[in-house]
């Protein structure tokens, strides 16, 4: 096990009588890509700001690449590449002098500083910017220099928060293929996402958080595994969505239903064929149906069979 | 000490290289202080010491009330403060009063000498404006005091020393806006919060205590380079006097210091940079009001020239007019240095002591 780069062991965090982070144990390998994945406020941001040291511990244990916060807390963070939800940069300085001070303050220096920022610039396609003030970039191209500056020391593990909140699709393409090209590279990707498209696109395994609690992990098919033979299907309705729902969830085969913002999420056994009567009991309710969608199993799913509630609720 | 040295000193390169880029600050650090200092130095000119004019109506023209007058309101000790102005009626002093053309009025009555000379009782009338409480106090005691001792000044501070509007007024801006210059400190700590820079600081492998070590020297070294700037500017440009340099660098560096603690203690107390800002704004200004930044306390009453030691602004102002008017040395400001630094050590104790909650991501 000697290729295990995070192992995170019972994490847990209270503020007051809240716990925020309860009991979240998993790990990261090297070349592997771990997602959390969880609604927002789910405990994601406070789980990686245990593991990167910028928040204390109430309990549980983090080993980055062998070395412990506790014991050894500088040597593990020199390991760590933190890729913050904010735009952490100084938009008064240029890209050389952002990444130039970050990395002094890694250690870098002379010929290996000059090299490195070059490399990272490249990289991220800023080659010919880094120059320019930061103030004066698109919100992609921050983004694209928040994460050299991550990678400048050449870390084994890269903790991203939420890197593609607020940018175009250009741009979360260009992050989903630094992340796939640095994990075929070796390293190991702890990347907290509340999309789940992104989950399933970019990581190997998937820790499911809620509530602080880390109620689901595997892969991807192992996951959608776990919910059984069950579907979803998704009604779009107008007018009184809560007594569909449960009109609906009173049917035979229906695992569960619940109002959405559009309509109805339904967990259901063989959805098609339980279709006709799905919108029969529809129809017979005072909603109005504009659309009806059989969903293969997702990890959608796979959140709303733990949960009972949708992703992004 | 390499996770807190090295680090502590290239995040105050990094800060002052923002600063330096920051038109705001340099207005403030450099701009500001000397331009006001010199408005008020040049509005002032040589009336920037204290300076009455006083109406005086002899209706006795006895030999006494000419003394009063030559001997009295003309002494040496007088003659740069005082300007007597003779005038043939207590009705047209008065009026010169009323109108704030003198300072006050001081009418002698008819039979003074006479009355002074068969042991009787004998006074001297003063008419005081409200606008001008100083010189009428200064009027009653020269008037009380006569006879038989020459009036003297009542605050010989007032006077008699001689310090000239840019040497008051350079250092008072100074300090007042080092408030202002420094408050950026422990400000940029919560706005490197606001940002999230401070989270990555915090996930690099350097310690908790090199922002706060890095801070503190950008914020020092812009503090003294603000002090230091107007020195020398306001010496050359405004001829201010500043006195015995190893005692002025003494002055600057303990005064700093004491911004330094009570900015950064008053930004433990907000949450937001606005918050801070404003609260340290209003401490800023409470002290500079307290502390004589904006006029000169030897002129204000007793309780306010005690009050103004109280506070680093009056205990440094002090220092750098004692070092201008009386020409001492280091070992002559070393009370006020060490009244200023005491404010230093117990804010900014506090201060690194609750800086815990303000360093965190």
């Amino acid at each position: 096990m000697n290729d295990l780069l995070l192992e995170a062991q019972g994490l847990r965090k209270t503020y007051g009588d809240r716990v925020a982070v309860d009991g979240v144990t998993f790990h990261v390998r090297a070349g592997e890509a771990y997602g959390l994945l969880g609604p927002n406020g789910a405990g994601k941001t406070t789980t990686i700001s245990m593991i990167c040291g910028l928040l204390a511990r109430d309990g549980g244990d983090v080993h980055i690449g062998g070395r412990s916060m506790n014991g050894d807390a500088m040597s593990a963070k020199e390991l760590i590449g933190y890729v913050p939800q904010d735009i952490a940069l100084y938009p008064d300085l240029s890209a050389i002098e952002n990444l130039r001070f970050w990395g002094q303050l890694y250690g870098l220096g002379g010929k290996r500083l000059a090299e490195r920022c070059a490399a990272v610039l490249a990289l991220v396609g800023l080659g010919d910017r880094s120059r320019d003030k930061v103030s004066s970039f698109s919100g992609g191209m921050k983004r694209r220099l928040n994460i050299a500056v991550a990678l400048l020391h050449e870390p084994r593990l890269l903790v991203l928060d939420e890197p593609t909140v607020g940018v175009d699709p250009q741009t979360r393409n260009a992050i989903f293929e630094s992340v796939e090209a640095l994990k075929h590279d070796g390293l190991g990707v702890l990347y907290t996402t509340h999309y789940m498209e992104e989950a399933e696109r970019l990581c190997d395994r998937i820790g499911i958080i809620d509530q602080g609690k880390l109620i689901a992990e595997g892969t991807r098919r192992e996951l959608v595994r776990a919910v059984g033979d069950r579907d979803r299907v998704v009604i779009g309705a107008t007018g009184d969505r809560d007594a569909l729902a449960s009109t609906i969830g009173a049917l035979e085969g229906v695992t569960s239903a619940h109002p959405s913002e559009s309509g109805v999420e339904i967990l259901c056994r063989d959805g098609r064929a339980l279709l006709p009567r799905l919108v029969e009991a529809a129809v017979r309710s005072s909603a109005q149906i504009t659309s009806v969608e059989v969903v293969e199993p997702d990890l959608e799913m796979v959140f709303l069979h733990l949960t009972g509630k949708a992703l992004r609720e | 000490m390499n996770r807190v040295i090295r680090p502590a000193l290239l995040i105050a390169v990094k800060d002052l290289r923002q600063r330096m880029r920051d038109r705001s600050a340099l207005i403030v650090a450099f701009v500001a202080p000397l331009g006001i200092a010199t408005i008020i130095s040049l509005a002032l000119g040589n009336t920037g010491r204290f300076h009455a004019t006083f109406a005086v109506a002899d209706q006795d023209g006895g030999p006494l009330a000419r003394a009063f007058v030559d001997d009295a309101l003309g002494a040496p000790a007088l003659r740069d403060v005082v300007t007597v102005r003779e005038v043939p009626s207590a009705d047209e002093a008065r009026a010169l009063t009323v109108d704030g053309k003198v300072s006050a009025a001081l009418v002698i009555p008819a039979g003074f000498t006479e009355s002074l000379r068969t042991g009787g009782a004998a006074s001297i009338h003063v008419l005081r404006s409200a606008d001008n409480p100083v010189s009428g106090e200064l009027a009653v005691a020269i008037a009380t005091q006569f006879p038989p001792a020459l009036a003297r000044l009542v605050d010989g501070s007032v006077g008699v020393r001689d310090v000239k509007p840019a040497s008051y007024f350079g250092p008072s801006m100074a300090i007042f806006f080092l408030f202002f210059v420094v408050e950026f400190g422990a400000i940029g700590i919560l706005a490197e919060r606001r940002t999230g820079t401070l989270a990555r600081l915090l996930a690099a492998p350097i310690s908790r205590e090199a922002v706060v070590v890095g801070k503190a020297i950008s914020t020092f070294a812009l503090g003294a380079l603000s002090l230091g700037t107007m020195t020398v500017a306001t010496t050359l440009l405004l001829g201010a006097s500043w006195g015995d340099p190893t005692a002025v660098v003494a002055l600057i560096a303990s005064v700093v210091l004491a911004a330094m603690g009570i900015t950064a203690l008053t930004a433990t107390f907000a949450s937001s940079e606005q918050s801070a800002g404003a609260f340290s704004s209003i401490v800023s200004m409470g002290l500079a009001m307290l502390g004589g930044n904006f006029v000169p306390i030897a002129q204000a009453p007793e309780i306010m020239r005690t009050i103004a030691l109280t506070t680093p602004n009056g205990l440094a102002l002090r220092g750098f007019t004692d070092l201008v008017a009386d020409g001492g040395g280091v070992e002559s400001v070393l009370p006020y240095i060490a009244g200023i630094l005491t404010f230093a050590v117990v804010t900014g104790t506090l201060a690194v002591a609750r800086s815990r909650r303000l360093v965190v991501a």
